[in-house]
């Protein structure tokens, strides 16, 4: 009976050292929730900016398939291109990728927002020099160059064809779904 | 007192003498900003941790004490996490997965368990501190020879000139066995002459 | 979805390999691997324990944490489910095979720190992983370390023969030695 007033007694001490560890948490929770939120508005803005090179405003689109999607207008209020946000599959994880095109299913930019692909290798994915490739391209060209079900246009990184191969479907899905939402 | 502060930095540095804390050391040191950083953070839960644990050694029950230490230590790690994302969402994206295996980071158990559970607060605040800087300098030494050698920059700033072909090696992970391993080795041979 | 297993598990043991490649459970990796036989046995612990971890972690994160709106508690949480999890398998061992348990030593409650287990519960729900996508990674991952654990034990208990500068024995031609070991494993990057 002793034995067992002993564990209650220590398990007590730890669940309440955890529920006071619940309470600070909970509390810094409450006050960096919203910078964080910032943060990640902030960084999609700028990634907006960059896919949408142009564009000074923009306007949320409700698809129905429930995809996050925008309209990018200049200055003078004409809409010039839309965005929106895909997350293929890649080597490491999901690769969070959003993906600008003008009025004609054009590819005018992408941004990789969030990766975890090997260093060194997939995670060029971010660079230019792959990056860059896709600007200019229309749905039919967005295959990889080689190893790919249909010969496209997109040159994959040396030795990282998965995360190649999963930013560019990604890429021309983000392009179809648009063209099917119209 | 001193010598609680400055065990920390050579004589007992908790990477490269002690053996504590290799993980981080490897992951995050392919940059010197990354290295200082990751220190800070360290650092940062190490002296909460250390405060913490000394401040209430008296009234935990010895059995579970080192739940009880981990629980401490992983909701400053938490928080450390959450400020970092609020405020220096950069370095967080960096740092990744490393800054909640803070809570893993063998010296903040070890010296709660070792040292802050035994002492007064004032030298538990001076070891975590002494531990945290030596740390971090081991760190910032890694992080220095990978990024000068593997990237041809210092903090983000081009040293030789965009000609210069790194030894990309360095970045990636063999880089960082050997690194480490070479500066363990320079580090005995050290203590060794000076002895 | 067959081509998605071979790449999950073999990507775990071979080409992201947790701690040649991804540096995850590197300091039972050093201590652990003077002999194979240890490094086997504590290999099969964290395999053990890895899994039931991944599994473990996976309900509360998706079943307790989010439905509550809890995720800062993660770390937390996680932590406490692997501490007893090896409190759990020590126990198991002590009984079952006593003589492991006393080569082990203090390495066996070690796994709790061991970044590689925190680390593959953190990985499997950020990646936001099936329950069967995370138990195929846990078994890559902690076969990976095992093999690494086991490959390097035994290179070290050659080297116990060999002439090493007095200043590089012990830690610094182990961490050498991963290096050479982690390039190896770079040759394995152009498999997936």
């Amino acid at each position: 009976m002793k034995i067992a007033f002993e564990i209650i007694k220590i398990g007590a001490f730890l669940m309440a050292v955890c529920a006071l560890a619940a309470f600070g948490l909970a509390l810094t929770n409450r006050a960096t929730a919203p910078l964080i939120a910032e943060q990640k508005r902030i960084a999609r803005e700028l990634a907006m900016k960059e896919v949408l090179p142009g564009a000074v405003e923009f306007e949320d689109i409700e698809l129905s398939d429930g995809r996050l999607a925008f309209n990018g207008k200049n200055s003078s209020g004409e809409t010039i291109g839309m965005a929106t946000i895909v997350s293929p599959k890649g080597y490491g994880g999901v690769i969070e990728t959003m993906v600008g095109m003008d009025v004609d299913f054009k590819v005018t930019g992408i941004k990789i927002l969030n990766m975890q692909e090997t260093p060194g290798l997939g995670a060029k994915a971010g660079d230019l020099a792959f990056s860059g490739q896709f600007k200019g391209k229309t749905g039919e060209q967005l295959y990889l160059s080689d190893k790919d079900i249909k010969k496209g246009e997109i040159d994959a990184i040396t030795a990282s064809t998965i995360t190649s191969k999963a930013v560019t479907d990604g890429v021309r899905q983000a392009v179809e779904a648009m063209k099917n939402a119209e | 007192m001193l010598n609680e502060l400055t065990k920390g930095i050579f004589r007992e540095n908790p990477l490269l003498r002690l053996l504590l804390g290799t993980c981080p050391s490897l992951a995050v040191t392919s940059s010197l900003e990354n290295g200082i950083g990751m220190g800070a953070a360290t650092t940062f839960v190490l002296l909460c941790s250390n405060a913490l644990v000394s401040l209430i050694k008296g009234i935990v029950p010895s059995k579970v004490r080192i739940p009880v230490f981990v629980v401490i230590i992983a909701t400053f790690v938490t928080i450390t996490d959450l400020s970092m994302s609020a405020y220096v969402p950069d370095l967080h994206k960096n740092l990744g997965l490393f800054i909640p295996l803070i809570v893993v980071n063998c010296i903040i158990l070890g010296r709660a368990e070792a040292f802050a559970s035994k002492n007064g607060i004032l030298p538990s605040l001076l070891d975590g501190l002494g531990m945290g800087i030596g740390y971090t300098l081991a760190l910032c030494l890694i992080g220095s020879i990978r990024e000068i050698l593997g990237a041809g920059t210092l903090l983000g700033a081009s040293l030789f000139g965009p000609a210069y072909q790194p030894f990309l090696m360095f970045v990636l992970p063999a880089g960082a066995f050997l690194t480490l391993g070479l500066t363990m080795g320079v580090m005995n041979w050290l203590e060794k002459r000076k002895a | 979805m067959m081509n998605d297993i071979v790449v999950l598990v073999i990507g775990a043991i071979f080409v992201n390999n947790f701690v040649l490649a991804r540096f995850l459970g590197i300091c039972p990796f050093v201590g652990v691997s003077k002999r194979v036989g240890d490094a086997v046995g504590m290999g099969m612990a964290v395999i053990f324990v890895m899994i039931l971890a991944s599994v473990a972690s996976w309900f509360t994160f998706f079943y307790v944490l989010t439905p509550l709106n809890m995720e800062y508690m993660t770390t937390i949480a996680f932590i406490l489910i692997i501490a007893s999890l090896v409190q759990f398998v020590e126990n198991v061992i002590k009984k079952m095979a006593p003589a492991l348990y006393k080569s082990l030593g203090i390495y066996l409650p070690l796994i709790t720190t061991n970044c590689a287990v925190l680390g593959i519960a953190l990985l499997n729900v950020q990646n936001g992983y099936t329950l069967t996508q995370t138990v195929l990674h846990a078994v890559g991952a902690s076969v990976g370390f095992t093999m690494a654990l086991v490959l390097l034990a035994g290179i070290r208990e050659r080297l116990e023969r060999a002439d090493i500068p007095p200043s590089l024995k012990g830690a610094p031609i182990t961490f050498i030695t991963s290096g050479l070991l982690a390039i190896a494993f770079m040759g394995f990057i152009g498999m997936v």
